[in-house]
């Protein structure tokens, strides 16, 4: 992950039941996947950081805080 | 199992490899040769294309294939590959001695039948990720975009040491054995790369 960003993915993860396989399953990519972003060791592209803050009904600013 | 269709043409493919392997081990005319290598490379693209345009991976049943499979596939493939090397390496060296030859054949034979299911394995896998577009997301295409500039490097550098050692007249090389050393490199520095990456994100 990129100096200075972090992320909520786990948080809003758990606070909605959703197992990894799950949201991954929701948003079309591999579990790995998944967990190397809640890890931040991938940043993902616009596309899938759209579609997971479509997911958990909330923007991309709420899932991704640039520090 | 792949469509008769497609092994077909991975056939043809095989069957230009061995007069390229052994036009390599006989020194024969080298526009005879890079001819060859051109219908090869040839076939292998209009395979590919065909097989994207007619559909045939959808007909490859990938129900074994889950987003695991990758990394394990990887695995196999090196160490088939390995103990292939291995094997070609002392029939080279200890030829003359009938009972490690027996033995180093039987090496070969062994990692290039391991090489070919883990190759076979790969294609199936392929098929699957035309299915299922999820099981070569973002973060996998990344991965290979690292994996092949690893193999690109592993090709220069394998041809830049072995050009200087020829240069230098420490060991005279063939163009062949070059050419030979610089592909191998490349392959697994290649799939080390991306067996590694795969590793460490899972």
């Amino acid at each position: 992950m990129p100096e200075g960003l972090s992320n909520t993915l786990r948080e809003h993860r758990q606070h909605r039941k959703m197992t990894q396989a799950q949201l991954a399953e929701a948003v079309s990519v591999s579990r790995k996947t998944i967990n190397t972003i809640e890890n931040g060791v991938f940043t993902p592209s616009t596309i899938l950081a759209l579609k997971l803050a479509r997911v958990f009904d909330c923007t991309v600013e709420d899932l991704f805080i640039l520090e | 199992m792949p469509p008769k269709r497609l092994i077909f043409a991975f056939l043809i493919y095989a069957i230009l490899s061995g007069p390229i392997a052994r036009g390599l081990s006989d020194g024969l005319n080298l526009n005879f040769l890079a001819t060859l290598v051109v219908l090869q490379s040839s076939t292998l693209m209009l395979m590919l294309w065909l097989a994207q345009k007619r559909g045939w991976w959808d007909a490859v049943d990938t129900s074994t294939i889950t987003e695991d499979s990758l990394q394990k596939i990887l695995r196999n493939m090196l160490a088939g590959l390995a103990v292939f090397l291995s094997g070609l390496i002392l029939t080279i060296r200890f030829g003359s001695d009938l009972r490690v030859s027996l033995l180093a054949s039987g090496l070969t034979i062994a990692g290039g039948g391991w090489l070919l299911h883990a190759t076979s394995r790969y294609l199936v896998w392929f098929a699957a990720t035309q299915q299922n577009p999820a099981l070569m997301d973002e973060r996998m295409r990344a991965n290979q975009r690292i994996s092949e500039k690893w193999a690109f490097v592993g090709c220069v550098n394998t041809a830049v040491i072995l050009g200087f050692i020829d240069f230098n007249g420490w060991v005279p090389l063939s163009g062949a054995t070059v050419g030979f050393s610089t592909a191998i490199a490349g392959i697994l520095a290649g799939l080390f790369s991306q067996y590694f990456l795969e590793w460490k994100d899972g």
